[in-house]
């Protein structure tokens, strides 16, 4: 039984299989006879409660109901009281319908959000398509008819634009706009870590900085990326006169992109998410933690501060978290607990 | 019972008892073991249920259709037990400790493997080892046909959660599954 197989068979439990990952299911089945054999029998299968509720109890709840509607309650004579509750609803109505008519007239947006360990694929109506990374949401206008294409997207997606004459392509992220004509690249941007970064596979982007909209765009081609970096790197003593005063300032840096192996450009690191594959370079248990909860869908609790700061580099294609962690374990010696869908490393 | 809409939904435009007498038998039992999840008293349980279907009936007019009747039944039982809770001055209980059967359809194809009645034993064990909650949601969606969504919302847990819940419930079925057994010939 592999991992992928049965992420796929819960997909299928859970109706959220899209026809892709159905037809890879059934690919995958025809390979395990026994575990074909096996989802067949599941599907035999119905549950209920055992109940102790009987056909009595209902019909007499039912009667209860029914006895309780049928009394019709006593007419009241149109007084004061009435008056002013219906000029209330009335008033409450017309309420209603300004709001209703302020709301229509506003842009209306579709969301759409992973949660943890799940990733999704978006079809913009021009054509375009969007990878999803796990705990990410992307809004845009539900009508597309505008002079400007434009998402708004927090966490990390892969955007495949479709090129349209004379109609760019803008991604805002937290701190940054990234302006496209038609190209291909991935932009990371969560809130819980401290960087964020745009980097590109094929065409070429504009970014722009959010705090600082009159500095010049950075152009990326091909291959290249940036990345920001928040500077205030725990300085705990005026950390919260720091807070507040400082605008947070961002370090720019601007560099290649990291092929998984010397011999082939075509696959990085930026992307391997796509691909199912985890991979981390020299990267602390903290910030590897952050990104296994959305992997995995976990909460990860690591309860010794020196191993928090500890660095890891490794690689990791498709593997439970069992797995993950005993790879770990034999860079740098720890133990863990798994209860339900909470992991304490000690 | 399953996703499907059922017509009796059709008393909220027309006032038609029956199809509203159809729909309180359809759903009372279910409401009710989830009103005692939250209040823990059966007779409890059975005043609230009683009390969401009176409500439905006379606020009916004024209120658009919902969509989905079943799920909006389930949301009217959790407000208004969290209500009786409040009013009394208690505390939510998630009291679930819901025992689960299981059922083998029976095959329209002779040529599929039959589960054996001691493999049914072994999955109602290996359910009846699950923690109560895990249970309650595997029998939210299981028999009550609520989706993970609406399961989620309802227990205010996320819908991660409920992901790796039902992947626990269905990964101790999977296990004791056998398709080795012999075939049937009838």
């Amino acid at each position: 039984m592999t991992n992928r197989l049965w992420e796929l068979l819960t997909l299928h439990w859970s109706n959220a299989i899209s026809e892709e990952e159905k037809a890879e299911l059934d690919e995958l089945l025809l390979e395990h006879p026994g575990d074909w054999l096996k989802s067949g029998l599941m599907d035999q299968l119905s549950f209920n409660r055992i109940s102790v509720i009987d056909e009595e109890q209902t019909s007499q709840l039912i009667d209860r109901v029914t006895t309780a509607i049928s009394e019709t309650p006593p007419r009241k004579k149109f007084g004061f009281r009435q008056l002013a509750l219906f000029l209330g609803i009335f008033i409450t109505a017309a309420g209603a319908l300004a709001g209703y008519l302020f709301w229509a007239q506003q842009p209306r947006y579709k969301i759409v959000s992973t949660d943890a360990g799940m990733k999704t694929k978006i079809r913009l109506p021009d054509g375009s398509t969007i990878w999803l990374n796990a705990g990410s949401t992307l809004k845009y206008r539900e009508k597309w008819d505008q002079p400007k294409r434009e998402v708004y997207l927090s966490g990390e997606g892969f955007f495949d634009i479709q090129p349209s004459a004379g109609k760019p392509f803008i991604i805002h992220a937290e701190k940054m706009d990234i302006r496209v004509l038609g190209t291909s690249f991935n932009v990371r941007s969560y809130k819980e870590e401290d960087f964020q970064e745009t980097a590109v596979v094929s065409g070429a982007v504009e970014v722009t900085l959010k705090n600082k909209p009159d500095m010049k765009p950075i152009r990326l081609t091909l291959h290249e990326k940036v990345i920001l970096r928040k500077t205030d790197i725990h300085d705990k003593e005026d950390k919260q006169i720091a807070d507040k005063q400082k605008k947070e300032d961002l370090i720019i840096e601007r560099q290649p992109l990291s092929p998984i192996s010397p011999t082939d450009s075509s696959h990085s690191m930026e992307t391997a998410w796509m691909n199912n594959q985890l991979i981390f370079r020299n990267e602390t248990m903290e910030s590897l933690a952050l990104r296994l909860e959305r992997w995995y869908g976990l909460k990860i609790i690591i309860e010794n501060p020196q191993l928090a700061t500890s660095r890891f580099s490794g690689r990791a294609d498709n593997v439970s978290i069992e797995k993950l962690l005993t790879i770990l374990q034999e860079i740098q010696p720890f133990n863990y607990s798994i209860q339900d869908d909470i992991v304490t490393i000690k | 019972m399953s996703n499907k809409q059922p017509i009796y939904a059709s008393f909220w435009e027309t006032g038609d008892i029956a199809s509203f007498k159809e729909l309180m038998k359809a759903y009372s039992a279910s409401l009710q073991y989830f009103a005692c999840s939250i209040v823990c008293n059966q007779e409890e349980a059975e005043e609230i249920v009683a009390d969401v279907f009176i409500k439905i009936w006379q606020q009916r007019q004024q209120l658009p259709s919902p969509e989905n009747i079943k799920f909006y039944l389930f949301k009217a039982v959790k407000n208004t037990a969290l209500n009786y809770l409040k009013s009394n001055g208690r505390r939510i209980t998630h009291h679930a400790a819901w025992e689960v059967q299981v059922h083998r359809q029976h095959s329209q194809n002779p040529e599929d493997i039959m589960i054996s009645k001691e493999q049914v034993v072994l999955i109602r064990t290996a359910i009846q080892s699950l923690p109560p909650r895990c249970r309650q949601i595997f029998i939210l969606i299981k028999e009550d046909g609520l989706t993970y969504e609406q399961v989620a919302q309802l227990l205010d847990l996320s819908k991660a959660t409920i992901n790796v819940q039902m992947s626990i419930a269905l990964k101790k079925i999977w296990a004791v599954l056998d398709p080795a057994l012999k075939y049937s010939n009838s």
